[in-house]
């Protein structure tokens, strides 16, 4: 798909070109964000008007299965080498309220429906994410930025794919998936979150076995974007790309067969923001 | 590079949802109840309402928002509604105080709707026998 700045432009892209496949599903469907977090307000309208007729979780509430931004203190700076010490205990302090808030509310968290098996959060802070205390991966992964970043490195693709995935060898990718898993549907449909540093800017790919487009694909990549948010305030380095890869993009023909409609109206609000923006 | 034009959109497009870190504050003065759950036992679904918001105001200011539902109480994000049971279960020793896969999800989606959840859940109504 074309390089888009936005979550909403590049879902609206990939959901028309699933939308226009004979049985609604697409192989490798990747999209790429050069401004992740950035969206097209009356293109998430569109969809979560959708989503809550249809009595299903809203476009927040699956972006904060990959990122819970609301238990997020959020302390209003970013971590840069050389940082004072006080204000490097109050990033710490915000990320550790952040994982301890998540990891007391898992004995319940794991009562809803599809999280028996755990939750993509509960997976990246404490391994394998059922209960609290295993390896906190984006905690691992943050100390590694900030230790490139204090060395005054810019690049580094040492957090590369991790293939093997039951490893805990430090400085992989994000593990969500465990390579002994044998389920063929269902949870995790992330299988893998890579990141990699270049020129200075952090760069996140996530891999989806089969990806809901309907229901999930806006809110994975809000919730993707939020976590690189997080990891990149709390390392100091920018922002840089989202790479969504899709192996199976599923259009959910059956439980939404308005889908046509749904993407017609996505793109009608698309265009008409991108009137608006020209005519100012 | 892309030939796509793509928007010059901004993220402020949306608002943020992150939570600004509360001001740090001293312990209050008062001798009033050492948590605002202190009470959950025996309260009623509106006294748990404002309790649930005091205790949302007090840890987590920003998410308490203007926003509100259709049951007329303060709206929430869902895992807020999340958290705020994990605190209530958590303060009467029952960690998994309801099984979320059955609990519905506009209930969730206000203070008001998880402060009747927890009524419910803490003072459940006998089943009547049938003569």
């Amino acid at each position: 798909m074309p390089t888009v700045a936005s979550v909403s432009e590049a879902w609206v892209l990939g959901l028309e070109r699933v939308v226009a496949e004979p049985d609604g599903r697409l192989v490798h469907l990747v999209s790429t964000v050069t401004d992740p977090g950035a969206e097209v307000a009356p293109v998430r309208r569109v969809l979560d008007t959708l989503l809550e007729v249809a009595d299903k979780q809203s476009v927040d509430t699956v972006a904060e299965t990959i990122f819970p931004s609301s238990l997020y203190p959020d302390p209003g700076f970013d971590w840069m080498p050389g940082i004072a010490p006080e204000k490097q205990a109050e990033l710490d302090t915000a990320a550790d309220a952040l994982y301890s808030s998540y990891c007391d509310m898992l004995p319940l968290l794991l009562t809803a429906a599809g999280n028996n098996r755990g939750t993509y959060f509960g997976r990246m802070v404490s391994w394998p994410g059922k209960v609290a205390g295993g390896p906190n991966q984006l905690g691992d992964r943050i100390s590694a930025l900030r230790g490139e970043h204090r060395a005054g490195r810019q690049r580094n693709n040492t957090l590369d794919i991790d293939v093997a995935a039951d490893s805990q060898e430090p400085l992989r990718g994000v593990q969500i998936y465990a390579a002994t898993d044998r389920r063929r549907r269902g949870f995790p449909c992330l299988t893998h979150v890579d990141l990699t540093l270049h020129d200075g800017r952090l760069h996140c790919l996530a891999v989806y076995r089969h990806q809901f487009f309907i229901e999930k694909a806006y809110g994975n990549m809000l919730g993707l974007s939020a976590m690189l948010q997080f990891l990149c305030q709390q390392s100091g380095y920018a922002p840089g790309e989202l790479v969504v890869h899709a192996t199976m993009a599923d259009a959910q023909r059956r439980e939404f067969p308005g889908v046509a409609r749904l993407a017609a109206d996505a793109r009608a609000a698309l265009d008409a923001t991108r009137q608006a923006g020209a005519k100012r | 590079m892309s030939e796509y034009p793509t928007l010059d959109v901004v993220k402020s497009d949306i608002p943020t949802k992150g939570a600004i870190a509360p001001p740090k504050r001293k312990a209050p003065a008062s001798s009033g109840p050492a948590t605002p759950l202190a009470d959950v036992r025996t309260h009623s679904a509106a006294e748990l309402e404002r309790d649930l918001t005091e205790l949302l105001r007090a840890a987590r200011p920003t998410c308490v928002t203007t926003e509100v539902a259709a049951d007329g109480s303060p709206k929430v994000a869902s895992l807020v509604s999340v958290w705020l049971l994990s605190q209530v279960g958590n303060a009467v020793g029952r960690p998994k105080l309801v099984n979320l896969s059955k609990v519905r999800r506009e209930e969730l989606r206000s203070i008001g709707g998880v402060a009747r959840l927890v009524h419910r859940t803490l003072h459940p109504v006998p089943a009547v026998k049938a003569s």
